[in-house]
């Protein structure tokens, strides 16, 4: 166990957030489209999406920052809302953001941080020198955090939202731009936090082996709407052999569709991320191609790109969305 | 409460840690009152007569005074720079009147000629030389104008007066009437006075009529203001202003580094966030002046009046300031507008307030502008107490509008605060 982390009752069991139909707009733009979503106590849940898909303003609204348009999210039998002090007491936010003051030093920033979330006095005290032990930064605890490396200030990052051992941790992107040795330090800590605290993390990312690794279920965001959900290794297994991802011409797409799916190295042709490409489900990629390029071939059907999805989860995501995670 | 404190100390800890910062709020407006205060100590040094731009409005109360009172009169409002009141409302001035505008502020100084000037100097006794009880006429002054604007006037007064009273009482009868006087001076003394009057037609003390200074009614001390009085109100009021440009340097600072972010996720309420990053700037203020009037007190000598009147007022004043930069962040769209907007709104209501230049010297105009700024109303109320020695029922008025402006900045900020 960490020092200092009290360990958080399993007696509750069942989902820990609830997000109900939320919808959220700014102005024409919907930017959270009917999602609903539960995240189960003690899983580590990841969100995953390209920028732009909606997945900051829903992690706002899970996190209290704001309301949605419409719908709900409940944390436990709580609303959540951001009037909501007792529901955002349950949670623990690390932002993108370095959200700390360079000038203060790391003791002084989560002081701060700590009274904000109703700490004070002794107990104040100690929960600060837990959190530095577990992020390992009680030797640097006095420098000013504008002198720690890009590591150690996410590091910081993640002290903070733990001061007051939330039940549910909300890591967005809490890897971004660190070196190894941190970002190892940062996985180690959601490990164990989840492993032997019980906290449940929402954790978003760029980087699928992050979310492989970490993540009991992944949950796939675009154009506001959850495209995807399931464990990494069903979303990897629904691939199958791999995908081949293949460019037409629009107007060939029919007789394309109809050519493919009679292959017997085909197990199902479906549309692509747009409608100038298709995406080609096979027991082996790598063979089926050879197949697939025959029968264009063979066919006079024009193949404008090829692309070989590999089973894994940054293929899930392409083959849902179309884009690659960083793009 | 707790979340107040933890922002006051984390914003003590920053602003600690801002040497630009600390010069702008504490160096910048001690060293504006030192040196203006210096370089124009001349202009605020008592009998320092020098005109104004415009012509000097004084109100004027001759009742009784007869027709040597129109006269001078008369004089007085041909000369360049006055110009005299006499009616107000259709009704001749009276002596009461006179005094209540000075004390209300509509005029820095007034005239009150005495009854029975006329009479008195057809008084056979003075043709004859023998000594009476000279008459006064009453200058009456706002003890926060400074000599720049009195002494004109009086230097007027004085040679109206002179010219008018002398040659109504005749050369053969002034003469008699020196010779009288001055019988028992040394000869030495009376050539000196007898070519003096020669000269100036006749001595202005010899005149059995003599100006009197006074204050109004109800005002107790009869003290110009110096320019340490001037400058320590005007620079502290502008100094405490430029907390602004800090607050919007502060909350873009944690809007960019999303810990705005991070408090909006925390279980604390919208309007204690506001309030609680209001907080910490609201004691620098008062620390602010703080500093400055002890500076003033223990460099330049300072008299602070009523504290407790002090207190008020730099309460209201802090309170004023505070709302503006939060209002002031609430309406920029980015930190470099905010401060920009910030440096341009201070000096401007600044000036207009009466900072850099005092506003009793300022057109008509000019000053009724100057009312819609917390500025005017905090040095007034400041002057109230430094140089009329009012207490807490003379800035009760000044006390009350800073409060509404301070509402009036506070809901802006409290409406227009963003997260991020």
């Amino acid at each position: 166990m960490l020092p200092g982390m009290a360990p958080v009752s399993n007696a509750d069991s069942g989902a820990l957030l609830r997000a109900g139909g939320v919808v959220h707009r700014y102005g024409d733009l919907t930017a959270v489209d009917d999602v609903t979503v539960e995240v189960q106590r003690g899983e580590v849940f990841g969100l995953l999406g390209p920028n732009g898909a909606g997945k900051s303003t829903l992690i706002s609204i899970c996190s209290g920052m704001f309301g949605p348009t419409a719908g709900q999210v409940t944390v436990g039998d709580r609303q959540l809302s951001p009037t909501s002090r007792a529901a955002k007491r349950r949670i623990g936010v690390v932002p993108q953001d370095i959200a700390l003051y360079e000038k203060l030093s790391g003791r002084q920033n989560l002081r701060f941080f700590g009274r904000v979330y109703g700490l004070g006095g002794r107990r104040l005290r100690e929960r600060v020198e837990a959190v530095l032990e577990v992020v390992g930064l009680s030797d640097r605890g006095d420098d000013q955090a504008g002198t720690y490396s890009g590591g150690m200030q996410r590091r910081l990052n993640l002290a903070a939202g733990l001061l007051h051992e939330p039940e549910l941790l909300i890591l967005d992107e809490p890897t971004v731009g660190v070196d190894p040795q941190s970002r190892n330090h940062i996985f180690n800590n959601v490990e164990r936090l989840n492993r032997d605290q019980g906290v449940t993390i929402v954790y978003t990312t760029h980087y699928m082996e992050e979310a492989e690794r970490l993540c009991d279920r992944v949950a796939i965001i675009d154009h506001g709407k959850i495209v995807a959900l399931d464990t990494p290794r069903a979303l990897i297994e629904s691939l199958g052999g791999g995908v081949i991802q293949i460019g037409i011409d629009p107007e060939q797409r029919e007789q394309v569709m109809e050519t493919l799916e009679s292959l017997a190295s085909v197990q199902a042709v479906g549309p692509g991320p747009d409608e100038r490409s298709l995406n080609i489900e096979a027991t082996s990629a790598r063979h089926a191609l050879v197949d697939v390029m025959q029968a264009m071939n063979a066919a006079a059907l024009e193949v404008e790109t090829v692309r070989i999805l590999e089973p894994n989860l940054e293929s899930v995501f392409l083959r849902y969305t179309g884009r690659s995670l960083r793009d | 409460m707790r979340v107040t404190l933890a922002f006051t100390i984390k914003e003590f800890l920053l602003l600690l840690r801002d040497p630009g910062g600390l010069f702008v709020l504490f160096l910048m407006p001690v060293m504006f009152m030192v040196v203006f205060s210096l370089a124009l100590g001349g202009l605020f040094e008592e009998g320092a007569a020098r005109g104004s731009a415009r012509a000097l409005e004084v109100p004027v109360a001759t009742g009784g005074a007869g027709e040597v009172a129109e006269q001078v009169v008369e004089q007085l409002d041909a000369t360049e720079g006055l110009a005299i009141i006499r009616e107000r409302d259709g009704q001749s001035l009276t002596a009461d009147a006179v005094a209540q505008l000075v004390a209300d502020g509509e005029y820095p100084v007034g005239v009150v000629f005495p009854q029975g000037l006329t009479a008195l100097l057809e008084d056979p006794r003075i043709l004859r030389g023998e000594q009476v009880q000279p008459l006064e006429v009453d200058v009456i002054v706002d003890p926060a104008t400074t000599a720049q604007v009195t002494g004109p006037l009086e230097g007027a007064l004085s040679a109206v007066l002179q010219q008018v009273v002398g040659r109504r009482l005749g050369e053969a009868g002034a003469a008699a009437w020196f010779e009288q006087v001055a019988a028992g001076l040394p000869a030495e003394v009376r050539e000196q006075l007898s070519a003096s009057m020669q000269q100036d037609g006749q001595g202005e003390g010899a005149l059995p009529v003599t100006t009197r200074r006074r204050v109004p009614p109800g005002v107790e001390r009869e003290q110009f203001p110096d320019q340490y009085q001037q400058n320590a109100a005007a620079y502290t009021v502008m100094g405490v202003f430029f907390i602004a440009t800090v607050m919007i340097e502060s909350i873009f600072r944690e809007r960019r580094s999303g810990a705005m972010r991070r408090l909006r996720a925390a279980p604390v309420g919208r309007a204690p966030i506001v309030i609680s990053k209001l907080a910490p700037f609201y004691v620098v203020n008062l620390i602010q002046i703080v500093i400055m009037f002890a500076i003033a007190r223990l460099a330049f000598g300072l008299d602070l009046g009523f504290i407790p009147a002090v207190v008020v007022v730099s309460a209201a004043l802090a309170l004023v300031a505070t709302g503006m930069g939060i209002a002031l962040a609430g309406v920029a769209r980015s930190e470099t507008q905010g401060t920009g907007l910030a440096v341009i709104v201070v000096l401007t209501t600044s000036a207009l307030g009466g900072v850099m230049v005092p506003r009793f010297i300022m057109p008509e105009a000019m000053q009724q502008i100057g009312n819609i700024t917390p500025q005017a109303w905090a040095i007034e109320a400041y002057q109230d107490v430094l140089v009329r020695g009012q207490g807490l029922g003379g800035i009760w008025l000044e006390a009350g509008v800073l409060l509404i402006f301070a509402v009036v900045f506070t809901a802006i900020g409290v409406w227009r605060f963003r997260f991020d």
